[in-house]
């Protein structure tokens, strides 16, 4: 058993490298960038990837290449059922509807006549997103028919870039203000205004569909629970001030006294249900306190989710301390531990 | 057992209606652009969806949905192993090479600086091509390393736009000099020169990598298998005048004496391994005779193979006579 590890610092594979060396594990780097990959990959059985939603190059041809490489018996992270939907919120509303998920009921348009008939029938506010993107980038909060047309002549016109300058603008600011970011970051922002990402740069713009999301009211936080291979761990999100988006706020609480035991259960269901390797699913609760989920994602940062205080297991025990849910994955590859016969069952009803 | 069919005009659902009304199959016509297509597809068992690279809001979500109906438990043609490298030579390069399928030698660069590299290090000619595109579309000869370094250039500035409008125009007007296209023809190619089609409209210009393939020489035509069901049927396709470029030609040979058993075991072998439900494999030949793959597609146009003389089974057995490949579609899938 050998495995392939794409490096890509900042992400999950420092920490895979690092754990192989430690507990002796037949490993090596490859280059999934370069055009002889596959002959990389020969005299390998795994091959791990934490590719990124923000890196063009990624985006360009990971899913493709991991799949290609699984079609050929290997082992992937991620694997199919894990990343097919990453970065991706159109996919994932088909995908969590296949599967009764409790999500924020979301809608997409493909033409301009459908979503106009739809805006004159349904109520506001409503959440715009676009498929693509992190942190509550590409998310805004639409509180009249009037803006959600407005919204709709630009999906079907000139399209959205993938980066909202003005937006990341504003966040800096946010940030600073709060003590969470130096003046560079403000600085930065004000530079991006001028100077697209390579990202945006390389990227097209987002056009031909629109996506809605019903705003769920009063809500001060999400919940993000983690789920791999059958043990999770997660972390409550504060929203921003006087905003409604959580993700990317940086207010983070981590007690265990913060985090519903509904919502790691319904993690658990989900990923049982969908077979994923790895999950972080984000949460916000309805009028009668129950957990919907808004979307799902295969990566999370490192370094935020490194100050939980434990985890649960499948039987929703507690386990207290530290631990590299980054080793989890590594661990599963090897023991070749997939979806077992019988893994939490009890989850499924 | 019902059936959720998804009706495109001219595309393989024309057949799949016909046949499942004929057959007495239990079936409904669902549509997939609709908000509440999953609920649509409550009472099915399997989705058939001939979704279509052209059509802009096909690629934006067809895959996405087929896998989801997947997820819910329907079978779906296409199912994930036949589509996910539909329209996607990139992705294709990796999934033939995975296998270690004979592909045509093939080359991938998401840097400038790297691909700069690999063409001082080249011999030309070589053969440009964006990653979707059908019918030789987007398809370039690059014949020195300095083309070669303004494609480059271009890949990683501005980018292509997905429909060339210069070559689509020349491809009308050769065609009408050769007498396979109306004057109109050349006239609305004329007018693409002006008005953008709707899909290069609503798709960004492709760009952030580069795609080149060995230029095989001396091929006056490919082959294209059609695997489908434990049956293939062929298609020997002529390169246009002067050019390399055999698809999309319409200069088509159908004899059962055009095709060598060896390239139709080539099919059925690369339909097994990848496990494909349906596959056109288009193939060319080395100096040596031997088949190399070129690029493999989950749909094809139906009314280009009504005039195949018969079909090969596994063990090469060929029925002659009529066929309708559509309907074997429908078959497998009961």
């Amino acid at each position: 058993m050998k495995i392939a590890i794409h490096h890509r610092k900042g992400s999950f594979s420092d920490r895979w490298f690092a754990y192989c060396t430690q507990q002796g594990i037949d490993c090596k780097l490859v280059n999934c960038y370069e055009t002889d990959i596959m002959d990389q990959l020969k005299d390998c059985d795994v091959l791990m990837w934490h590719h990124s939603q923000i890196e063009y190059k990624d985006v360009l041809f990971a899913k493709q290449l991991l799949s290609a490489v699984a079609q050929s018996g290997k082992k992937t992270f991620p694997d199919y059922k894990t990343g097919w939907h990453f970065d991706d919120k159109v996919g994932q509303k088909y995908l969590f509807e296949s599967i009764e998920a409790p999500l924020v009921p979301s809608y997409v348009f493909y033409t301009r006549e459908e979503v106009l008939k739809w805006i004159d029938n349904t109520i506001f506010p409503k959440v715009f997103k676009l498929r693509g993107g992190a942190g509550s980038e590409n998310v805004k909060l639409v509180n009249s028919s009037v803006q959600a047309k407005k919204l709709v002549k630009k999906a079907f016109g000139t399209g959205f870039t993938p980066f909202d300058r003005l937006g990341y603008l504003k966040e800096r600011i946010r940030q600073y203000k709060e003590g969470k970011s130096p003046l560079m970051g403000v600085i930065k922002g004000l530079g991006r205004l001028f100077i697209p990402t390579e990202f945006a740069r390389m990227h097209g713009r987002e056009k031909g569909y629109i996506y809605f999301q019903d705003f769920i009211p009063n809500n001060q936080f999400d919940i993000r629970v983690v789920v791999i291979f059958g043990k999770a761990f997660a972390a409550k999100r504060m929203v921003r001030k006087n905003d409604f988006r959580a993700s990317g706020s940086g207010n983070i609480l981590y007690e265990k006294e913060h985090l519903p035991i509904d919502s790691v259960k319904l993690a658990f269901q989900l990923s049982v249900k969908l077979q994923t390797q790895c999950v972080a699913f984000d949460f916000v609760y309805n009028e009668e306190g129950n957990p919907l989920v808004i979307e799902m994602s295969y990566g999370f940062p490192t370094l935020a989710t490194d100050l939980c205080i434990g985890y649960w297991d499948e039987s929703l025990q507690f386990h207290e301390g530290p631990f590299t849910p980054q080793n989890w994955i590594v661990e599963a590859l090897i023991n070749k531990m997939h979806f077992l016969p019988g893994y939490p069952a009890k989850f499924l009803n | 057992m019902k059936i959720a069919i998804h009706h495109t005009p001219g595309t393989f659902s024309d057949r799949w209606i016909p046949y499942c009304e004929k057959q007495g199959i239990d079936f409904k016509l669902v549509n997939c652009y609709k908000s509440d297509i999953i609920t649509q597809l409550k009472d099915c068992n399997i989705l058939m969806w001939h979704f279509h690279h052209s059509d802009y809001k096909d690629v934006l979500f067809a895959k996405q949905l087929l896998y989801s109906a997947a997820q819910m438990g329907l079978k779906t043609f296409p199912d994930y192993n036949t589509c996910w490298h539909f329209d996607d030579k990139v992705g294709q390069k990796y999934l033939f090479e995975s296998i270690n399928a004979p592909l045509i030698p093939s080359y991938v660069f998401y840097e400038k600086k790297e691909a700069f590299n690999w063409i001082e290090n080249t011999s030309f000619p070589k053969v440009f091509k964006l990653r979707g595109g059908a019918g030789s579309e987007n398809v370039k000869l690059v014949r020195t390393a300095q083309q070669a370094k303004r494609l480059t250039r271009k890949a990683f500035g501005r980018g292509f736009s997905q429909f060339d409008n210069v070559g689509y125009f020349k491809d009308r007007l050769n065609k009408y000099r050769s007498g396979r296209d109306s004057l109109l023809g050349v006239l609305k190619g004329f007018g693409r020169l002006f008005i953008n089609t709707e899909y290069a409209k609503l798709h960004s210009p492709e760009k952030g990598y580069i795609y080149f393939q060995d230029f095989i020489p001396n091929n006056s035509f490919d082959i294209r298998v059609v695997v489908i069901a434990n049956k293939a049927f062929a298609i020997k396709r002529m390169v246009r005048n002067g050019d390399f470029r055999a698809s999309g030609s319409g200069n088509i040979l159908y004899e059962k004496k055009h095709f060598s058993d060896e390239t139709i075991i080539l099919a059925f072998q690369l339909t097994d391994k990848l496990h494909l439900q349906c596959a056109a494999f288009d193939f060319v030949y080395d100096s040596t005779g031997n088949p190399l793959v070129t690029e493999v597609s989950y749909g094809f146009f139906s009314l280009g193979y009504d005039r195949c003389v018969g079909y090969w089974d596994k063990s090469l057995l060929f029925h002659e006579g009529a066929f309708i490949p559509q309907n074997w579609m429908v078959e497998t899938l009961l």
